[in-house]
């Protein structure tokens, strides 16, 4: 496997699970600040 | 007006029951074959943004839309747009529950390969081919499983929003993911599979130049998630009332595509292990969602090592997934039916009963079945087109002050410039579609006894259309829930007739 595509899995994987992993984190922010 | 007993019990319920609405068939059997047939990590690149731009925003609205109004998509319309648009929310309501006829259909054929698997009878040497034709040629299977498939919705259902649904999904989404990445790993440890990773990941940026690549991945977005289908719009409906809109709307797209991703790292690998070249597997993947999945897959897994046992696991998977997107069509016609006073046992069997009779045709002869699929399919574009006239009409700014309204995230500007591209989206992607039709009958597009032709498409869209249009004071009648006063004297287009932060 080429340098390139690993490149692009990984950057891929980070943008799809780091989008997820931000957004739900985002709300569990939500829920400390209100404790 | 649903109950207020009717709800998830937590945002994990909500969340699980909404990526089980949205992951499905097409998740595993369609994502793969799009990305590889699209230059692989461009269209990885460009099915994220297009989810950001079409998907996301059509699930703020949705779920803005189900939250506010406590109604499925026929009384939504009227309380949240107008009497006059109701029938706009009974085409939503109708494309969905055409699909579901030959969804549990579907449904069906992935709950008989997993019959198939348990049994052993996806062996080595097997005519996979020869097993699908005669599968397909036996309606008194296609339709025993499709009734099957319904039944076990039915149940579920009956059950209830939390002990049913939630439950069902609690069990099925984690399960899902947990047998792909099984797959996933299986697959990769045979020779030859890091080549489907590499023809998976390829970064070649140019594919992003390409106008393919793009309709691709909108159409993707359009269809994988199920924005604009008015199914999350129904489960909104059971949100709690301080449940954070635009988070959720984020992660359910983000979980929804990673689980995609997930699909193709798992079945590239495979194709590619068992074809001599690179050549080989993009025949394979080119033959279609039904080809790839009953034919080669069913081909391919007994070769392997231990594969007859991950066969079995990948149709458990692919059984579930359907099942959970098929409970989210049949609760998306109970809850209208529950609106017009129907309770919920007699909704479900009415739901069952006519799904299974108006889904044997389907059931009986493939191509009728590919002939709904395309015409409905296409059809849910124009599903996405209503939400965003409810949101022209009602005002962007203040569907955007409702999303607002309990989100942690403070949804921007971007929510606007995303609403008012979304004809332009529509235009593109539904001409290319209708161009597409159009080319497989170039001399006979426009007869509407022609299956897939863009003929009969719009045929069936107009008569659904005449129907629903003369009937729509009928339809708004029929809804039990009171008409917000704040319609009925100013004809604003305020939900429940609350003020909202704007102080309309």
């Amino acid at each position: 496997m080429s340098w390139q595509a690993i490149t692009m899995m990984v950057l891929m994987i980070v943008l799809y699970l780091g989008g997820l992993a931000y957004f739900a984190l985002k709300h569990e922010h939500k829920e400390s600040d209100k404790k | 007006m649903a109950e207020k007993s009717s709800q998830w019990s937590s945002r994990v319920g909500f969340i699980l029951a909404s990526l089980g609405m949205a992951f499905g068939s097409g998740n595993i059997w369609r994502f793969p074959r799009v990305v590889a047939a699209n230059d692989g990590g461009p269209f990885l690149i460009a099915f994220i943004i297009a989810n950001l731009i079409w998907a996301v925003p059509l699930l703020m609205i949705e779920m803005a839309m189900g939250k506010s109004t406590r109604l499925g998509t026929v009384g939504a319309f009227r309380n949240f747009v107008g009497k006059k648009s109701t029938w706009m929310g009974a085409w939503i309501g109708l494309c969905s529950i055409l699909i579901m006829f030959y969804y549990s259909v579907v449904t069906g054929w992935a709950m008989r390969y997993l019959v198939f698997g348990i049994t052993g009878a996806i062996k080595k040497g097997i005519d996979s081919e020869a097993m699908w034709k005669g599968f397909l040629s036996s309606p008194e299977q296609t339709i025993v499983f499709h009734l099957l498939a319904l039944l076990v919705a039915g149940y579920i259902i009956l059950e209830g929003v939390h002990k049913g649904l939630e439950t069902a999904n609690k069990i099925i989404v984690p399960s899902i993911i947990v047998i792909l990445a099984v797959v996933m790993a299986w697959a990769l440890t045979k020779p030859g599979a890091i080549r489907g990773l590499e023809y998976l990941f390829r970064p070649d940026l140019a594919g992003l130049l390409k106008a393919k690549t793009w309709l691709n991945a909108f159409t993707q977005a359009a269809w994988s998630i199920g924005a604009g289908w008015g199914l999350m719009l129904t489960y909104s409906v059971y949100m709690k009332e301080k449940e954070d809109i635009a988070a959720n709307s984020f992660v359910i797209a983000f979980a929804d595509s990673g689980s995609s991703l997930l699909a193709g790292m798992a079945i590239l690998p495979l194709v590619f292990a068992v074809s001599s070249s690179t050549e080989a597997a993009t025949t394979v993947l080119q033959s279609g969602d039904t080809g790839l999945t009953f034919i080669y897959l069913t081909k391919f897994f007994p070769t392997l090592p231990l594969g007859s046992f991950v066969g079995a696991l990948f149709f458990l998977a692919l059984s579930i997934s359907a099942l959970a997107s098929l409970l989210s069509m049949v609760e998306l016609a109970v809850r209208n039916l529950e609106d017009v006073g129907i309770n919920r046992r007699k909704a479900t069997l009415i739901t069952v009963v006519v799904a299974f009779l108006l889904g044997i045709p389907s059931a009986y002869k493939v191509s009728f079945q590919e002939n709904q699929d395309m015409v409905w399919g296409v059809g849910l574009l124009i599903s996405g087109m209503f939400f965003a006239y409810a949101v022209y009409k009602k005002g962007i700014d203040r569907v955007r002050d409702i999303v607002n309204e309990t989100s942690y995230i403070r949804v921007g500007k971007w929510f606007n410039v995303c609403v008012l591209a979304m004809p332009l989206i529509f235009v593109v992607i539904f001409g290319w579609w209708v161009l597409q039709a159009a080319s497989l009958y170039p001399q006979t597009w426009w007869n509407p006894f022609r299956t897939l032709s863009p003929g009969t498409m719009v045929m069936q869209w107009a008569i659904l259309l005449v129907f629903i249009i003369l009937a729509n004071n009928w339809f708004a009648k029929k809804i039990k829930a009171p008409y917000p006063e704040s319609l009925s004297k100013t004809g604003a287009s305020d939900a429940l007739g609350k003020k909202t932060k704007r102080g309309l």
